[in-house]
């Protein structure tokens, strides 16, 4: 059999091995499952919650066309300007060239995955604009330089005494020894920096097509702060984000919360409608990206359009077996867990990231905690399929040893033959009834972690013909 | 009542013990049992690996040996194997062009149970006349639960063998770590779910973890006496046959 | 700004079109609304609601029976903070006369209705305590629901560290759906289509580190709500 990307098997070892993060794992995925069961309490029909959002979803995506026309047209009725970005570098491009033009130095960010995955703040940090995250865990990975390992709280694989090291260092204002005074420090400094930024750069949660809004669902206040301070606001938005009515949203805003963070509601729920037009005063802007950058790859594709419904609450991270032992870093990209395996090699390639969809179970459970109902494992099986086409994915060797057993399949008599052959070969490994160790690969991958039954002999086809148990 | 047996590869050339057991039960319960020997392997590792024209091929060699079978209904003992001609082979005649084959698979499909659920569900029983006086453990395989939707069945049975004492362990409806070739291609990943789902069986304080797939049942044990451990595994089949 | 042409401009629009496999827009048929199945709560335990759910969140709730006890609360938890305490242009401050009241115990207030933006901004960033009225508020989650109709609400909101929101209880309403119905069609039939909402349910809030809850990040570290029966 063919070896895995040894890039994602090192990164998987590499955090099976680390015991503090295991630990951070173990803690964040049990209290999120926690949270989000005891939260479902509080909904009368859960269930149709999820259906009525997935219809919505698939409606808004079937018709993406329309709602994004609806919303770029009310968006500019209100004074907003829109711009759309093929690619992150139209993105970065735009609100490079904007922040030329206004003489904008520095930046202060809201959470927005859409941003990472475009780096926006390296490609703006490299045309000289300062770009500070505000959000506390997107602060924290930012100063220590790593990707985020959870949609929701990016800097969960840290404990506190990482965290507090890590402001000592880079802050100089000594050690903040509790939670409580991480907090307070990252709220004295970023106050600043809100303050003083003529830009305020944030994603948005939902882009409503009827009244050319924006929503944004947050709990700290940065992104209430990075819209209301600085002059100008750019919300960069991919364009799977539009629902079509007000209305709609209802049914999101009862289901994100509780998926997200188990709570019923955020602290905060902004609705941008276009510019802040005070009657005295000019200078304000609102700048709409909306963003593709692969989205439409995937639009393209029926089979995988539902992987656009995601709503990003993280929700199929904590349920799963995977991420819960392995954490988001060892994605190796920035959207990990199950709709990670599912977007990355989407949005990236095949090449990049095709080996994340095998790295899975299968065993669904990312499927039911989803709250738009999206079918990840189908997802994921799709995607293996393609990656085992692409010339990319295909590994000839094992191509031909599935063919072999196909052809073996095909005909009975092979087929138990071939059965025979693997018990006697499995006898010759048998120490004290099971198979502890074993010279080749695949079985020794298996030997290495668990030992393998003796096969039980005869095969029952053979008892059924022997026995007489007809 | 006449069923025909979909005995899974894996039971047929692995843990045919398990075969053995599930024709006693069914015998026991008055079912007529056959056994076509033209059958061999649903194609699952094929399909979930990604080589879907090597499932399909499969596939047809499963309609072909099932659709002339006189039958009422079709029984296999797994939920994995079940889910794949259930839930997926549709997925492999999707084409315009596979319209003959997708009829074929009408014919098949339907007749199509999970063991625990043709007992249950198709026969009405629970308590199968069996006796085990141990402590047991459930474990709700993957696709069992989650594609065949099948979790009340199975302990119904459980709970209907004489003298037996069903504990259920923590999240016992989390995944055993198998996946298939992703027990082998990511090893180690595999090994850390497993790791857990063996916890959780220890803690439980039994002596038995029971479930309805021989792939999982293959990895816990393997886990199990890896450790070391004094606990074994048993597929439902067998301790549904087991009398005092 | 740097040449974007209309033709790029819309060319991902033009994508978008393909990838769904045709060449001009459709119109869809709009979907049929929903009809959210919860449990309503009745008129007379909407404010019963919103306080414990309020609470739960951390949110400091009292209720007062007239403009006179309502003033005293305002001044009881103001006098407890250092510095100047601001408050939104409403009508209801001028018709309590708050700022004189605020005055005669002793505490400066800022009326923020000042033209310039950054200038307000750095005064309400020295306050203490900033006092706004409500639009509305919602029984099932204890959230208090603003808008730029209420002038500089929503910045009064959210620099100061305290936070004291007025609301009385004809302004309950009971559920999300109907908050957001409220909020959208209000915002659709309004002729000033720039108006923005914030909800606010409890004080600021973090868990980003080990998932302990730490209150008080960028937004007020305390809300008060006072409710006028």
């Amino acid at each position: 059999m063919a070896l895995p990307n040894p890039n994602l098997t090192q990164r998987s070892h590499a955090a099976l091995e680390n015991d503090v993060l295991q630990g951070a794992l173990k803690r964040a995925t049990d209290t999120f499952i926690e949270r989000r069961r005891e939260a479902i309490t509080s909904v009368a029909d859960w269930e149709a919650l999820r259906q009525r959002a997935r219809l919505v979803k698939e409606h808004t995506i079937n018709h993406l066309d329309y709602y994004l026309e609806q919303l770029v047209t009310r968006v500019e009725a209100h004074g907003g300007k829109v711009f759309w970005a093929r690619t992150g570098e139209d993105v970065s491009k735009y609100i490079i060239d904007l922040a030329r033009v206004r003489g904008v130095k520095s930046v202060v960010k809201g959470k927005s995955m859409a941003t990472e995955e475009i780096e926006l703040n390296h490609a703006l940090e490299a045309a000289g604009v300062r770009s500070v995250e505000t959000d506390l865990g997107e602060y924290i990975i930012q100063l220590a330089h790593e990707k985020p390992s959870h949609i929701i709280v990016p800097a969960i694989h840290k404990t506190r005494a990482q965290i507090a090291d890590l402001f000592e260092e880079k802050l100089r204002e000594g050690r903040p020894n509790e939670v409580a005074e991480i907090t307070a420090m990252a709220r004295r400094r970023l106050r600043n920096e809100f303050l003083s930024a003529e830009m305020g750069i944030t994603g948005a949660n939902f882009a409503i097509a009827e009244t050319g809004s924006i929503v944004l669902v947050e709990n700290e206040g940065n992104i209430r702060l990075s819209t209301q301070v600085p002059k100008i606001h750019v919300a960069v938005v991919g364009i799977e984000k539009v629902i079509p009515r007000f209305d709609d949203l209802s049914v999101f805003l009862r289901l994100l919360p509780r998926s997200g963070t188990g709570q019923k509601q955020t602290a905060y729920v902004s609705f941008l409608n276009g510019a802040r037009q005070p009657k005295t005063e000019s200078g304000f802007e609102f700048h709409l990206v909306l963003m593709d950058n692969g989205r439409t790859r995937i639009l393209a594709d029926e089979q995988m359009r539902e992987s656009l419904y995601c709503i990003r609450c993280g929700a199929c991270l904590n349920v799963c077996p995977v991420y819960q032992k392995i954490g988001g870093q060892a994605y190796g990209w920035i959207y990990p867990g199950p709709i990670g395996a599912v977007i990355s090699p989407q949005l990236q390639s095949l090449k990049q990231s095709g080996d994340l969809p095998f790295a899975s179970s299968l065993c669904g459970a990312c499927r039911d905690a989803c709250p738009v109902a999206i079918n990840l494992p189908d997802m994921l099986l799709a995607l293996r399929a393609k990656a085992k086409e692409s010339d990319i994915g295909s590994r000839p060797a094992e191509r031909a040893a599935m063919r072999g057993v196909a052809f073996v399949a095909r005909h009975p008599k092979l087929f138990a033959l071939s059965g025979s052959l693997m018990r006697v070969f499995a006898r010759l490994l048998v120490r004290d009834g099971r198979i502890k160790s074993a010279p080749l690969s695949p079985l020794s991958d298996w030997t290495n972690y668990r030992d393998l039954p003796a096969p039980g002999g005869p095969s029952f086809r053979k008892r059924w013909k022997q026995k007489d148990m007809k | 009542m006449r069923v025909a047996l979909f005995i899974t590869c894996l039971v047929d050339q692995m843990f045919p013990d398990v075969g053995e057991a599930m024709v006693a039960t069914l015998r026991r319960l008055g079912v007529e049992v056959s056994f076509n020997d033209a059958q061999t392997c649903c194609g699952q590792v094929a399909f979930n690996t990604g080589y879907r024209p090597e499932a399909r091929s499969m596939a047809e060699h499963f309609i072909r040996v099932f659709e002339s079978d006189r039958s009422e209904f079709i029984v296999a003992p797994s939920g994995s194997c079940t889910a794949m001609v259930r839930n997926f082979y549709g997925e492999l005649f999707h084409r315009p062009e596979d319209r003959e084959w997708r009829e074929r698979l009408a014919r098949v499909k339907p007749k199509l149970r999970e063991f625990s659920e043709f007992i249950v569900n198709e026969l009405g029983v629970e308590d199968v006349g069996a006796s085990f006086a141990h402590r047991v453990t459930y474990h709700d395989a993957c696709h069992l639960l989650r594609e065949l939707g099948i979790s009340d069945q199975p302990r119904r049975l459980i709970r209907s063998v004489r003298n037996l004492n069903l504990i259920e362990m923590e999240a016992a409806d989390t995944c055993c770590g198998f996946g298939g070739t992703f027990s082998v291609k990511y090893g180690e990943i595999s090994n850390a779910i497993m790791q857990e789902k063996l916890a959780r069986i220890e803690k439980s304080g039994a002596e038995y973890v029971i479930a309805n797939d021989s792939s999982c049942l293959m990895q816990i044990a393997g886990g199990l006496s890896r450790t070391g451990s004094r606990v074994k595994t048993m597929h439902l089949a067998e301790l549904l046959a087991k009398r005092v | 700004m740097s040449a974007i042409t209309e033709a790029s401009q819309s060319s991902v629009l033009d994508v978008v079109r393909r990838a769904l496999g045709r060449r001009n827009t459709l119109s869809p048929a709009p979907l049929e609304p929903f009809v959210e199945p919860v449990i309503r709560i009745e008129v007379r335990e909407l404010v019963e609601r919103f306080i414990d759910e309020a609470t739960a969140v951390r949110a400091q709730v009292r209720r007062v029976p007239d403009n006179h006890k309502l003033v005293e609360k305002i001044v009881e938890i103001s006098a407890a903070q250092p510095g100047e305490v601001a408050m939104s242009g409403a009508e209801l401050f001028r018709e309590i006369d708050l700022p004189g009241e605020l005055a005669a115990h002793g505490l400066s207030t800022f009326i923020a209705n000042q033209p310039d933006h950054e200038q307000l901004v750095a005064t309400l960033a020295n306050c203490s305590v900033g006092v706004t009225a409500a639009d509305f508020a919602i029984a099932e989650t204890g959230t208090i629901v603003l808008s730029s109709d209420e002038p500089n609400a929503l910045l009064v909101s959210l620099l100061p560290p305290v936070h004291i929101a007025l609301v009385r209880s004809e302004q309950m309403i009971g559920t999300i759906d109907e908050a957001i119905r409220k909020t959208g069609g209000e915002k659709v039939g309004r002729t000033d289509p720039t108006r923005s909402v914030t909800m606010v349910t409890g004080p600021s809030r973090t868990s980003d580190v080990e998932l302990v809850l730490s209150i008080g990040v960028h937004g007020p570290k305390e809300l008060h709500v006072i409710i006028l029966e």
